[in-house]
């Protein structure tokens, strides 16, 4: 060995390298200072968001930054902005300048899509009443994993700021830190926001680092400055949101229901922000990339707040952060619209004028043209709209859902006045309608009266949201909305010109009454309809609606009065308030409109699953648990979720626990109702328990777990003191056209052939006044309390007994006798028959209400029908009652198993669309949708080709019934006053025990 | 950067310097044929990854893929490269390398989903042989990885550095054993969490070498507390060939087994020229000794080729060589193409030229 000639290279390698690892290592640690909360120090500040925005004003406000206390909402306090969408509550956090408040949800406090609390659920101006925010949180990608979960918050206390910061990190990845502070400095019209997305984990992640919008879908319009976007954005899916991804330097969100504020988004420390948008969800901030671990995203924000309903504030306001923040220059294009054709110069209607402002010129594609602006004229038809400088623009003037005018104007340095532009002509109803010659509320909705009217009225408010015709307003606002309108006194509405039907309803319980119009541009019309009440609800019960909703709902902007109004118009007796996620009291609208005298609120809620997660631990997708109905639920008006409690990441038998903790709901005498149990996913959240679990009709339920999604059903969770079955009624008919009631009505029977006993109910799940009549379907139920002396324990006794009728019209009365010779009504308790037992069946309904056949079933099966006893109705306009059965009497021993224990519900109305169960599982899914006589896989949407015989893999739709063609008809006047529905009513079963052992089931 | 700078210069000193003539293990490879652990490496820029024992002046391109699937998760990572690489000959004694991945595409499919198409990381590192028996061969080796992949990080730069022991054995010319033992550190240059991670790295493998220009590779490989107590422990498996002379190619998977890596594979395939004055590959005993193999007397490395040498025989005849001293002294070297001199002529202490 030559050592005296090795170790110099030796060591001098060894020594190099350790040199270099020293080097490097120090550099990594200490070569750059520590910033803000990116090392994740326990002690540490996050760094003040948007530092270069300076506003400056003549008088700052105080500025305030502490969590909410009881005092905060007694009456007279002024602090926070309250309003349609408020959620405030004891304990989140508040933050003001006496401009602006925003309240940050204590982290006990989660809403919607947010795991933790840590988000902004209000915004608006002290004591503004415009809070028009449902959620603002804080996520880097789609999945419930890439959502923010915070665990600790800490109020900051430094001079000159309001601020908060919250400290956590990816849903069940602590690996993935993140940090959100808040900040509210004097003078700002806004508050500041910067989120910090740190990778701490050992593998790369696709990142937004983004602001999740939650909207709902019935409210807020996002608007983005990017080609071809404004209000219209790509549809996207799991898969496809990529390509709905786009660049915008502002995003402006608009709810279009006064009062309201208007909310103008600008990145701080990017030139544009990325992101995709809907009416349900929109994602901003720091574009996607790939993020190493080490790596980390900050998203730097500013969130204005405008004054006003319309885009264009919010708009205003972001060019002028972005001025301040990018020396972007602005200008002023304003002019004033004018109708002078109409009879009533008012133009201060969403529907009646807009403009929307867009870079480009008449030659541009409206694909390439870039929306900067949606502006609302005032009254007086007044606008004006702040857009960057030196560029040309097109106006593109819309009324009633049409593009009207186009309008080029050329912007350079200087404020720009475009002059008048004058709108065509439309016409004018005047609506009136009278219950029993009284001023009354009552809905009244207007109809095409013809082809050609029907095609030049239809339309959608600024494109977006549903179809309507005519349309008269916001279809998710205030009345006129879509084509409805709630009268109670003579109302004046502009409307294009054309020949309208107009019907007024009251109920099934009152006539309807109808009137044709015409309506000639500049000229004016009028229509004044008498209703009739009608003595059709039986004695002894009470009408219910026992699943709807208001703005306190995330997917409903109806302001309470006009919720309340069409309550009142719909003749209901008693409301289950169930607003997702919330309880809802309308005390405020109640008492404005005197309604307590004429119906009984009850107070629940909705438990509507925003949150994935792994309910079936084997189940390739996420999921929830679908919607539940609970009441009563009293009402906090200054607690989380207004009384109710976090819903998420639990199955049934869980929830219902927590309700009977949490909140003051008793599952011994209140109700937990499974609500349209077979469902689509809706924005992929389950809305039906049993499509939750692929629940089947032709297999037995399993008694025992045993891992299966089946088993799951009848089970009590961990943690439970109920099995996810412990509910007490499950909708069957659900919604004014009833469309899934088929499937609903399998399920039921199925469960009542399992032994698995519970009440049926017909509910409208109304949001408002467009996507379902109020009332309609309803529920008919037999209890021993009444208006004046109502008694909730009672009421809800009955329900949980199943002493209902469910119906949109036709009214049923049935019962047998028992052993003793005792009048037996359709409830949940089994009895034994009298050995001679007939049943009784008494049928009304109004005139206007087509009803062609009773159907008898047992135990699943329908064993007798009857069409050719049912007396035909008068006129359908007309008051004139006539029972359509008047005492039939069948014998049990005709309808009846010669033995063994039975159930029979009976159901009348029209014939039901034929159906089929072409996937095999025992539900009835699809139905003849290409109206050939067969029901096969040509009927399935989306089979092009015909797959291998046997079970399919996709079915459905069920068909709806064809819309009535002939105006003139029974069935038309029905299909104008239950939009989209066909007359129907079902009995809740009569259960026989006949073997003397309980009721456990059929065979 | 400046203790980098100093490691580079001094090795590129030594490069010049001269060695000396030995029975050296290095030598038994067939000359193209890759050698050493397996290429195809889990973490970015090879970090942790053995390195060869044996000198050569070399280049190489390589196209490797990693694939990461978690269905239940709705993750994935798809990461494919290409890289150049290139070492040089330091006498024999050890070498210098670099890597450069020019081409970098990686995908983290969510379901939104990004990618990442550009430059990716940089490699240089160095070798130094301590110990060369006939048999065996002990080396001391280290490299840098650089945060070249400009627009893949935004805000921390992640650098890493391994340092530690590799080895070759050869006791017969169809079979060779390898590792590498060492530590693993990396950090990032950042305004946040540089996340500074050490490990240990430890990797043991062999080569099956049934014919010369032809071996079965399988390596075994364990990363401890670098991303967790056990980072990875994952087996290799490749095929490696040469045309007898130059060229080799590499065709090599990575499985991980366990710990916190969870890619589903890892797979290279590398194609290399080695450069410098070319050395046949020695006799092999064994076809000698089998007779009845018809190919024997076909061996492709030496007479088939018009410019392959005359086969050396004294040093790449480890059975006919009597068992050196340990030394430290390099082996002779090969005679450039150009002057197919016979290996006994080559002075021992010509100047390297590869």
């Amino acid at each position: 060995m030559q050592a005296n000639q090795q170790p110099r290279p030796t060591v001098a390698l060894l020594a190099a390298f350790s040199i270099a690892v020293s080097g490097v290592t120090a550099l990594a640690i200490g070569g750059c200072a520590s910033d803000s909360c990116l090392s994740g120090e326990e002690d540490c500040i996050v760094s003040s968001p948007c530092d270069r925005l300076v506003f400056e004003c003549p008088n700052s406000g105080s500025l305030e930054a502490r969590l909410l206390t009881i005092d905060d909402f007694a009456a007279g306090q002024s602090l926070l902005p309250g309003g349609m969408d408020a959620l405030a509550a004891v304990g989140d956090i508040v933050l003001s300048n006496g401009l602006v408040t925003a309240v940050i949800d204590s982290l006990e406090h989660p809403h919607y899509l947010a795991p933790s609390g840590g988000t902004i659920i209000d915004l608006g101006t002290p004591g503004g009443g415009n809070d028009s925010l449902r959620n603002i949180f804080h996520a880097t990608g789609l999945l419930p994993g890439d959502a923010a979960i915070y665990t600790s918050f800490q109020i900051i206390d430094a001079a000159g700021v309001a601020a908060v910061q919250f400290q956590g990190h990816l849903d069940d990845h602590p690996e993935y830190r993140v940090n959100t502070r808040y900040e509210i400095r004097p003078c700002d019209p806004g508050i500041r926001v910067r989120t910090e997305f740190v990778n701490g984990g050992v593998e790369p992640q696709s990142w937004m680092g983004a602001d999740g919008f939650y909207y709902g879908k019935r409210e807020h319009l996002p608007f983005t400055a990017s080609p071809g976007a404004g209000f219209e954005h790509p549809s996207f899916g799991l898969s496809s949101v990529p390509a709905a991804i786009k660049d915008t330097p502002y995003l402006a969100i608009a709810a279009h229901t006064e009062p309201a504020v208007s909310y103008g988004i600008v990145a701080c420390n990017l030139e544009q922000a990325s992101g995709f948008h809907s009416t349900e969800v929109s994602a901003m901030g720091a574009p996607l990339r790939v993020v190493l671990p080490r790596d980390y995203i900050v998203y730097e924000r500013f969130i204005g707040v405008a004054e006003g309903a319309a885009v264009s504030g919010a708009v205003d306001l972001a060019l002028d952060v972005r001025e301040r923040l990018w020396g972007e220059a602005w200008v002023t294009l304003g002019g004033q619209i004018t109708s002078t054709g109409d009879l009533s110069q008012n133009l201060d209607s969403d529907a009646r004028v807009a403009v929307l402002i867009s870079e480009g010129n008449l030659q541009t594609p409206s694909e390439e043209r870039i929306p900067r602006s949606h502006v609302l004229p005032d009254s007086s038809g007044l606008f004006s709209a702040r857009l960057p400088a030196d560029r040309t623009y097109v106006l593109t003037v819309q009324s009633f859902g049409h593009t009207v005018l186009e309008q080029e104007a050329v912007v350079a340095q200087d404020s720009v006045d475009v002059g008048t532009i004058d709108l065509p002509a439309v016409g004018e109803l005047v609506l009136d309608a009278r219950l029993d010659g009284m001023s009354n509320h009552i809905l009244a909705l207007v109809y095409p009266a013809d082809d050609e009217t029907q095609s030049a009225v239809e339309g959608a408010i600024f494109g977006q949201f549903e179809s309507c015709a005519p349309l008269l307003g916001n279809p998710n606002g205030p009345s006129p909305a879509c084509n409805r309108v709630l009268v109670d006194g003579a109302v004046t509405l502009p409307i294009l010109p054309g020949n309208y039907d107009i019907f007024a309803t009251a109920g099934p319980f009152s006539s309807l009454a109808h009137q044709r119009v015409e309506i000639s541009a500049g000229g004016s019309a009028a229509a004044v309809l008498e209703l009739h009440s009608l003595d059709l609800q039986p004695p002894g019960t009470l009408s219910a609606d026992l699943h709807v909703h208001g703005s306190a709902s995330f997917d409903s902007s109806i302001p309470d009065y006009d919720r309340v109004a069409a309550f009142l118009a719909a003749r209901i007796d008693v409301i289950a308030s169930t607003d997702h996620d919330v309880v809802w009291d309308y005390a405020a609208a109640m008492d404005q409109l005197g309604a307590w005298d004429r119906m009984h609120l009850i107070e629940g809620l909705e438990t509507t699953g925003h949150i994935l997660f792994r309910l079936q631990p084997e189940f390739p997708f996420p999921q929830v648990m679908g919607h539940w109905n609970f009441w009563p639920v009293p009402f906090d008006p200054a607690g989380a979720w207004r009384g109710a409690t976090w819903d998420e990441k639990l199955e049934p038998g869980q929830l219902f626990t927590r309700l009977q903790n949490n909140t003051g709901w008793d599952a011994s005498t209140g109700i937990a109702q499974l609500n349209h149990p077979i469902a689509d996913l809706q924005f992929g959240r389950d809305l039906g328990y049993a499509s939750t679990l692929g629940l089947v009709g032709n297999e037995d339920l399993p008694t025992e777990f045993d891992g299966t999604p089946a088993s799951m059903f009848l089970y009590q969770p961990p943690g439970a003191d109920f099995a996810n079955s412990d509910y007490h009624s499950q909708e069957v008919m659900n919604g004014t056209n009833n469309e899934r009631f088929l499937s609903f009505r399998a399920f039921w029977f199925y469960l009542l052939n399992q032994g698995i006993v519970r009440a049926g109910t017909a509910n409208s799940d109304s949001h408002g006044l467009t996507d379902n009549v109020m009332g309609s379907p309803r529920n008919i139920v037999w209890t021993t309390t009444s208006l004046l002396d109502f008694d909730d324990q009672a009421f809800n006794d009955a329900i949980r007994q199943g002493h209902i009728l469910g119906t949109n019209g036709p009214v049923l009365q049935v019962s047998t006798t028992d052993a003793s010779g005792a009048v037996r009504r359709p409830g949940l308790t089994p009895f034994a028959p009298a050995v001679d037992a007939v049943l009784s069946i008494d049928l009304d309904a109004a005139p206007w209400v087509p009803t062609d056949e009773v159907r008898i079933i047992v135990n699943g099966e329908v064993v007798h029908t009857v069409r050719e006893k049912i007396a035909p109705p008068g006129d359908p306009l007309g008051t004139t009652l006539a029972p359509r059965i008047k005492g039939l009497k069948i014998p049990l021993s005709e309808l009846l198993p010669a033995s063994g224990d039975a159930w029979l519900v009976v159901e009348a109305g029209r014939a039901l669309a034929a159906s089929a169960d072409l996937d095999c599982d025992g539900l009835p899914d699809t139905g003849d949708n290409n109206g050939d006589g067969a029901i096969d896989w040509q009927d399935v949407e989306g089979l092009t080709e015909a797959p291998e015989a046997g079970c399919l893999d996709t079915s459905g739709p069920l068909a709806e019934p064809p819309a009535p063609t002939d105006r003139t008809s029974r069935d038309y006047f029905f299909h104008a006053a239950v939009p989209g529905g066909y007359p129907l009513a079902f009995t809740n079963p009569l259960i026989f025990d006949r073997d003397g052992n309980g009721y456990s089931g059929v065979n | 950067m400046r203790a980098l700078g100093t490691t580079l210069l001094a090795l590129a000193l030594l490069a010049v310097a001269p060695g000396a003539a030995q029975a050296d293990p290095c030598e038994s490879f067939s000359y193209g044929l890759p050698q050493g652990p397996i290429t195809a490496a889990l973490l970015d820029g090879r970090l942790g990854a053995g390195q060869r024992a044996c000198a050569r002046s070399e280049v190489g391109l390589d196209a490797g893929g990693m694939l990461l699937v978690d269905t239940h998760n709705f993750y994935g990572h798809l990461l494919a490269g290409l890289s150049l690489d290139g070492s040089l000959a330091l006498g024999g004694r050890g070498e210098l390398f670099a890597r450069m991945e020019f081409l970098r595409f990686q995908q983290v499919i969510t379901p939104t989903p990004a990618t990442h198409l550009g430059l990716g990381h940089t490699t240089l590192g160095g070798t130094w042989r301590l110990l060369i028996k006939e048999k065996a061969s002990l080396g001391v080796t280290g490299k840098v990885v650089l945060p070249t992949a400009f627009d893949l990080y935004k805000n921390a730069w992640p650098v890493g550095m391994d340092m530690g022991l590799n080895f070759v054995a050869t006791p017969s010319h169809w079979l060779s054993f390898h590792g590498h033992g060492g530590l693993v550190v990396s950090a990032a240059i950042t305004r946040g969490d540089p996340m500074p991670r050490i490990g240990a790295v430890v990797t043991a493998g062999l080569a099956l070498q049934p014919a010369a220009g032809f071996a079965f590779v399988a390596d075994l490989h364990g990363n401890f507390g670098y991303r967790g107590p056990l980072d990875v422990f994952a087996g290799a498996l490749g095929v490696r060939f040469s045309d007898g002379k130059r060229f080799g190619f590499e065709v090599a998977a990575t499985i991980p087994l366990a710990g916190v890596e969870r890619s589903v594979l890892r797979m290279d395939l590398r194609a290399s020229i080695r450069l410098g004055p070319y050395r046949p590959a020695p006799p092999r005993a064994k076809k000698k000794e089998t007779p009845a193999e018809p190919e024997a007397p076909a061996e492709p490395e030496a007479p088939a080729e018009p410019e392959t040498p005359a086969e050396p025989e004294a040093p790449a005849e480890p059975e006919a060589a009597s068992e050196p001293e340990t030394t430290t002294e390099p082996p002779p070297e090969p005679q450039p193409e150009s002057a197919p001199a016979a290996p006994e002529q080559a002075p021992p202490e010509q100047p390297r030229d590869d």
